[in-house]
């Protein structure tokens, strides 16, 4: 039995807006295990980014958390100062975001990833320069990039330099947040077989963030289905993509455009996620969903385990995959 | 007079210069788009997609050859002309978050082209003609009163092709449609997009990096790489037989819908490798020399001229994977 | 250029929210603050006549009197009250910075719109002429037009006007470019826009509030730009700015003569002035930033 790396107990993370409390993460429960890529899929604004926050406990006022978040058995919400601003970068790094086109245009790529190290580990310049030729040799990208401004990279490299400044530290979790997304096809593929590597390499653990099921399905060992704020369904990425259980795994799976969809229809989930304010406390689903009874409209279905370990909260699992 | 609905480009060149050197970004491309034509340009970024379609709407000006819409250069038409032209071929342009003017709603968006081309004017004329373009696109006419802030990236990307379809044109470019949306958004912009080309004969380009997209929207799919096509053919030779070393690259990076092991051809295709050493602009040959593992002394030498293959399409390459006869090489 | 661009993204936030733009203004602490001195300084000048005690010219009790209840700021060298000469400037000042700024900011706009916009060889020309006008040394220019025109308030004003558009103009153009490459206006130009459609509707809309922040700078450049005219004699001699206040008191040796107040108010005044503009002009981008718009997405 591997051990737990990180583990979310109950968590619920809402934010006040003028209309009303927006629950962008909703009673979640996730537990993460040491040396596992760990996958978080959903569609935008389902409260990914959230979660990864949260596991960095980053969640800015006036946010507020709720529940249990233990990091390498550290509980993240009562860090405070120092003790935190070590946690972070140490022990859990995050690779956030759009973090590539934000990296400071007007200096090298050596500076950043040295200023980094420096921060954090307070070492002289000279051993810190050496470290982040080491980290571009992980990341493979050749050492004169350290000299390069990030404006002469492309995105595929961009990405790489983003993903050495997360791992400059070696942390024991690292959270990585559409790292693929805006990169072409043939980017993609590097990047997450570059995270592969680094879990391999150093032991450490993964959780990469996506829109795209199918994209990190690949390379997960583990994955979670969210929507809406809560976790629809999780399990083994295996399982989770050859039979979906909850219709929006399903539909999310469906609605991926592949090369061997060609000649076939594509559907796309039909009508639009409701809004994170006021949820209703039936099935967040109901409303798209093609299986939808009475039950759902009425209540919330509780979390169901199937054979192989998947937990499902729907009161119908399985619908809809007769016939695959 | 059929033959003369085409878009076509007769020797187009673009170039740019970026850190004091000159970036052909489109290099001597021939090639002719029937407007009834359902086709993709597919190739990684910067490979010079947008600037195709951006020559193609006469928004780039090429630095030497013409774009020629129905047989006349788009960059010597009249006013009226240029009316005509823009009432005919008709974009969705790559960024869905910035095609809305931040101070203006959606029906002041629709309204543009209809008082510009379709000469509406009147207020009640406008606002019906637009409620029936979100229509078109699967919106309620409470849109029209939308802030694109007040609007998800796939809504607006609905908007934007509203847009491109009031004037009812022959032929819309768009330039990745998909990329910044969810799966499932995705999905619906091309099952639109092609229930509507299906409804009106409308033709489309959609330029995308993914070769699942392209599969599925189109018939024809042109391969580009570094300012040059490098394959152009029907679809299902492209899927099925990719002929260019770069399109069969492509082709296994396409994303499947089951877990695979995929054949990670990138191992040796070097685009994993330094830019530097696999910059195409320094080749005098072939511009994929560098990241090809079917390279030879002549592929360094001399760029392959785009030229047709038995069984249909061309490629320009010297050591295609297939055959003169059509059977694949090994 | 990435920053200019995240800069023209907070601008665009403005009109989407709910609140009107004034009372976005008033909600910020900065933004009040700024206001509130601006209207005071408005109020001293629309009243000048009511609040200062004699005339700023009047000669009416002895040279260089120390500050008192009479005179609250002393006199002057000729025996002038000088508390009444600050109110009176408080006026002319303030015209000065405004009459300028809006000189500046019309002239700037225009420039910088057509050399943007229209592109080619007309932004070629207009540009040489801009780049011209920054290296030209303008104390050269000052004394030209100080012989040619005389000391005065016209004088003062066109110097000031001359100068200030050239980097105003500098700074609409290269916003104009990046607009002219966004989507939206690209949109409007494969929609067939007209040209005066594209100028009013699309661009002009999103440069507005970066326009009014760069007018307020203005107006304060405009009045720092007096008081140092005033040095080199240009400033008018009939009529009092603070600038004038502040030259006289240099030529007329306050400082031996216990008029510490007399050197320092003038300048603080300008400060004061200076501080208001700036959190003004703070608070325009500060509401236009997304990260303080409640909604949006
Ligand atoms: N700082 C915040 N203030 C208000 N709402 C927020 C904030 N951060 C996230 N949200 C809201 O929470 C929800 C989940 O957001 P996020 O975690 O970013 O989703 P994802 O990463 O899955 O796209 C969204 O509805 C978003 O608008
Ligand atoms: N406005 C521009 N200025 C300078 N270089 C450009 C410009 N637009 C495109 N390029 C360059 O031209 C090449 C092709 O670009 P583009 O057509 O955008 O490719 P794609 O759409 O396939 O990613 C790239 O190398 C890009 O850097
Ligand atoms: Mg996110
Ligand atoms: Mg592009």
């Amino acid at each position: 039995m591997a051990t737990t790396i990180a583990d979310i107990r109950g968590l619920s993370v809402t934010f006040p807006s003028k209309k009303g409390t927006v629950r962008a993460v909703d009673a979640v429960d996730l537990s993460i295990e040491e040396g596992s890529i760990f996958g978080i899929a959903g569609e935008s604004g389902c409260g990914k980014t959230t979660i990864g926050l949260s596991l960095l406990g980053m969640i800015r006022e006036p946010g507020s958390v709720e529940g249990t978040i233990a990091v390498n058995g550290k509980d993240v919400t009562s860090l405070r100062g120092e003790e935190r601003r070590l946690f972070r970068w140490k022990e859990v790094s995050m690779v956030f975001q759009g973090a590539m086109n934000s990296l400071n245009p007007v200096s090298s790529v050596g500076e950043q990833i040295t200023e980094v190290i420096i921060d954090h580990t307070g070492g002289t310049r000279k051993e810190a320069m050496n470290r982040a030729a080491d980290l571009l040799r992980k990341v493979r990208l050749p050492s004169d990039i350290l000299r390069r401004y990030p404006h002469q990279l492309s995105g595929g490299q961009k990405q790489r330099v983003v993903i050495a400044m997360a791992i400059a530290l070696s942390p024991k979790l690292i959270i990585a947040d559409e790292p693929t997304t805006a990169l072409d096809v043939v980017s993609q593929e590097h990047i997450l077989r570059l995270l592969k590597e680094v879990v391999k390499a150093s032991g450490s653990t993964v959780v990469i963030i996506s829109h795209d099921l199918s994209l990190i399905a690949d390379m997960c060992d583990r994955l979670a289905v969210m929507y809406l704020g809560r976790i629809v369904e999780s399990g083994r990425a295996q399982d989770v993509l050859s039979s979906p259980a909850h219709p929006y795994t399903r539909a999310l799976i469906d609605s991926n455009i592949t090369l061997d969809k060609r000649g076939k229809k594509v559907e796309s989930i039909p009508g639009y996620p409701p809004s994170p304010i006021n949820l209703p406390s039936n099935c967040r689903f109901s409303g798209r969903c093609p299986f939808a009874t009475n039950e759902c409209f009425d209540s919330e279905p509780p979390a169901s385990t199937l054979e192989d370990g998947r937990v499902v909260y729907c009161y119908h699992p399985r619908h809809g995959n007769e016939g695959k | 007079m059929k033959e003369n609905e085409t878009i076509a480009m007769d020797r187009v060149s673009v170039r740019f210069t970026s850190q004091g050197r000159v970036v052909p970004a489109l290099d001597d491309i021939t090639t002719t788009f029937r407007l009834s034509e359902l086709v993709s340009v597919v190739g990684e970024s910067g490979a010079g997609k947008t600037t195709l379609g951006r020559a193609l709407l006469g928004l780039a000006k090429p630095d030497s050859g013409a774009v020629m819409f129905r047989g006349r250069n788009i960059h010597r038409l009249g006013k009226r002309e240029m009316k005509d032209f823009r009432k005919h071929v008709q974009v969705v342009f790559q960024d869905p978050y910035d095609v809305m003017n931040p101070k203006h709603v959606v029906l002041d968006y629709l309204s543009m082209p209809l008082r510009f081309i379709s000469g509406v004017s009147s207020r009640a004329d406008l606002r019906s003609s637009c409620s029936g373009l979100l229509d078109q696109v699967g919106l309620e006419r409470e849109f029209l009163s939308k802030y694109p802030h007040q609007l998800s990236g796939g809504q607006k990307q609905r908007i934007a092709i509203a847009r491109a379809l009031a004037t009812e044109p022959d032929f819309i470019v768009a330039d990745e449609p998909t990329s910044m949306l969810d799966a499932s958004a995705a999905a619906g912009i091309l099952n639109l997009l092609r229930k509507l080309a299906a409804k009106r004969g409308m033709g489309y380009m959609i330029i995308t990096h993914n070769m699942g997209v392209a599969a599925y929207a189109s018939d024809r799919i042109v391969v580009m790489y570094s300012g040059k096509v490098v394959e152009d053919s029907a679809a299902d030779d492209i899927v099925n037989a990719p002929r260019h070393p770069y399109t069969s690259v492509l082709i296994s990076h396409a994303p499947l819908s089951q877990r695979s092991e995929r054949k990670l051809l990138a191992e040796r295709d070097g685009s994993d490798a330094d830019p530097d050493a696999t910059d195409p602009w320094k080749l005098s040959g072939c511009r994929y020399f560098a990241r090809c593992p079917r390279g030879t002394e002549e592929c360094r030498k001399v760029f392959p001229a785009l030229s047709t293959v038995p069984g249909g399409g061309s490629v320009a390459c010297w050591n295609p994977l297939v055959n003169d006869d059509g059977s694949r090489v090994s | 250029m990435k920053i200019r661009e995240s800069k023209l993204e907070r601008l665009f936030r403005t009109e989407s929210g709910t609140d009107t733009f004034l009372k976005k203004l008033l909600m910020s602490r900065g933004g009040m603050t700024g206001l509130i001195i601006l209207c005071a300084l408005a109020v001293i000048s629309l009243l000048s006549s009511v609040i200062a005690p004699y005339s700023p010219y009047a000669i009416i009790a002895k040279p260089y009197l120390s500050p008192s209840s009479v005179h609250l700021f002393g006199t002057d060298g000729l025996g002038r009250d000088i508390f009444s000469q600050m109110i009176y400037g408080t006026s002319l000042s303030l015209e000065i910075g405004f009459v300028s700024a809006i000189g500046i900011t019309t002239i700037g706009t225009l420039v910088g719109i057509v050399s943007g916009y229209v592109g080619s060889y007309v932004d070629e020309v207009l540009m040489r002429f801009v780049d011209v006008m920054l290296v030209i040394p303008s104390i050269a220019f000052m004394i030209f037009v100080s012989t040619i025109m005389g000391p005065g308030v016209i004088s003062v004003l066109t110097v000031i006007i001359v100068f200030g558009w050239p980097p105003m103009s500098r700074m609409v153009r290269s916003q104009v470019l990046s607009l002219k490459k966004r989507g939206f206006v690209e949109s409007a130009v494969v929609s067939n826009s007209t040209k005066p459609f594209i100028l009013f509707r699309m661009i002009l809309p999103n440069i507005t509030s970066l326009i009014l922040a760069n007018a307020l700078l203005a107006v304060i450049y405009a009045i720092i730009a007096d008081a140092s005219l005033a040095f080199i004699g240009l400033a008018s001699t009939t009529s009092y700015s603070w600038g004038t206040v502040l030259y006289n008191a240099q030529v007329e040796g306050a400082i031996y003569h216990n008029g510490i107040l007399w050197i320092t108010l003038p300048g603080l005044a300008i400060a004061v002035t200076g501080i208001a503009m700036t959190l003004l002009a703070r608070a325009f981008g500060d509401i236009t930033d997304p990260r303080y718009s409640t909604e949006g997405r």
